[in-house]
């Protein structure tokens, strides 16, 4: 009887002991795992499979001839920062679904954290130069005898303004985001660089240059020895040759 | 039972001792290579180029995946447009070799860089989420949404030499050089692309 009591025990000790250290490796394994998640050293995500989209066919909706002498560009990054809070207009529920009314109140950047954060890092990339499909056959006048030509050319102007989304970096989300709310938040950002790229008087001057240099260069090759651009905007835009006969 | 009081000791040790080994010390050889892609852009860039041809295109960006056990889904459907345009890059034209003018000055030969895409515009605002679905799960945030439309607009870019875009490219720069030079003077005007060279 004692026999048996006493190897019951052992064996009682012998299964406690086994689950202690079943539970010791388990809590060290999960432990282990948990504190390299938290601290990051071990790299984790990268197991983590990435969100992919399908393969879906592109449609070309409509094909346009153009005609755009680009001679500069330009480039730029903000951050916007937007936080807002959710306010509860009405509360309620029905048959278990809450049927509460809440609007989305924007608050100032410098105001208590703890609300709803987006921060953006954002790039944008401007094309400046002249639209040459508004070019009329009276902007360019011709002497073949004396090899000499004069070209008005449009003004330059920004002619593709580029905010893709390779261009928008999130650089920290905090709350409940969707597209609609994005969209406004990349608004100021356009506005700030929009607002940058016009007032840089140097960017403009030098896509100027650029269409006269490439212009000239142009027609020097094609034989033409006196080649005289100048812009529609300039004061002294009047053109001395006549003009060509049709 | 102290026997296997000792080999629980053992145990538990090894299992430690193989978790600090399994490379929980710091990656410096992975920080390193972070610090060393440094990108570096002008902010004001001279160009020479022309734009000839613009394609408006669609896509719908569509993405899903389940997690836990496939319990937590998430589905979404997005709509969106871009705005191609291609041309010709005129800083890989040497006005020297390029452009050649026969001795009688009637014809004129002008050999051109092949056509390439100068610009890809994809406007968030006509981006529309057409459907969304979300079980036991938080949905799409903002940078998911995001990490979908930069690989939608990757898709775009690497299907451009299907497109044709390149194609009507080459067809309008004829359409555009030839009027030109016959204005200038020129009777016979012939534009050949940097390939075509070999053809000619």
């Amino acid at each position: 009887m004692n026999i048996t009591t006493q190897a019951m025990k052992a064996l009682l000790v012998n299964v406690l002991l086994a689950l202690a250290t079943a539970a010791a490796v388990f809590i060290a394994i999960g432990g282990g795992w948990a504190v390299a998640k938290y601290t990051g050293i071990l790299p984790l995500k990268k197991t983590k499979k990435a969100l992919t989209i399908d393969n879906t066919p592109i449609t070309v909706e409509q094909v346009k001839t153009i005609g755009e002498l680009v001679t500069a560009s330009f480039y730029d990054e903000t951050v916007v920062i937007v936080k807002q809070k959710r306010e509860v207009l009405k509360k309620g529920s029905k048959k278990g679904k809450d049927t509460t009314i809440t609007r989305i109140v924007r608050i100032p950047e410098k105001e208590a954290t703890g609300q709803d954060e987006l921060v953006l890092v954002q790039n944008a990339h401007a094309r400046i130069g002249i639209d040459l499909a508004s070019l009329s056959k009276d902007d360019l006048r011709i002497n073949k005898s004396a090899k000499a030509i004069e070209i008005k050319l449009p003004d330059v102007k920004c002619l593709d303004f580029i905010m893709n989304p390779t261009d928008t970096d999130v650089f920290s989300e905090k709350g409940t985001w969707d597209l609609d709310q994005l969209k406004l938040a990349m608004a100021p950002a356009r506005q700030e660089i929009e607002y940058k790229m016009n007032k840089d008087t140097m960017l403009f001057k030098k896509a100027r240059k650029g269409a006269e240099d490439v212009i000239t260069q142009l027609l020097s090759s094609a034989g033409y020895e006196t080649v005289k651009v100048v812009f529609a905007s300039a004061k002294n835009a009047e053109l001395k040759l006549p003009p060509v006969e049709q | 039972m102290r026997k296997t009081i000792q080999l629980s000791k053992w145990l538990l040790a090894a299992v430690l001792l193989m978790l600090t080994a399994s490379g929980c010390g710091p990656d410096f050889g992975n920080k390193s290579r972070k610090a060393a892609a440094i990108e570096k852009i002008e902010k004001i860039k001279s160009e020479k180029q022309i734009g000839l041809v613009e394609y408006e295109v669609s896509k719908i960006v569509k993405a899903q995946d389940a997690r836990f056990f496939k319990l937590k889904k998430r589905a979404i459907i997005c709509a969106c447009k871009a705005y191609l345009k291609a041309g010709i890059d005129l800083s890989g034209l040497n006005p020297m070799t390029d452009i050649v003018i026969d001795p009688d000055e009637t014809m004129i030969t002008l050999t051109l860089p092949k056509p390439t895409l100068l610009s890809l515009n994809m406007p968030i605002n006509e981006v529309d989420v057409l459907y969304e679905k979300a079980t036991l799960s938080k949905g799409f945030t903002v940078t998911d949404l995001n990490e979908l439309l930069r690989q939608g607009e990757d898709q775009i870019r690497k299907s451009v030499p299907e497109l044709g875009i390149l194609k009507d490219a080459e067809l309008n720069a004829r359409l555009f050089f030839e009027p030109l030079f016959r204005h200038l003077g020129f009777t016979t005007v012939v534009v050949l692309f940097k390939e075509d060279e070999t053809k000619a």
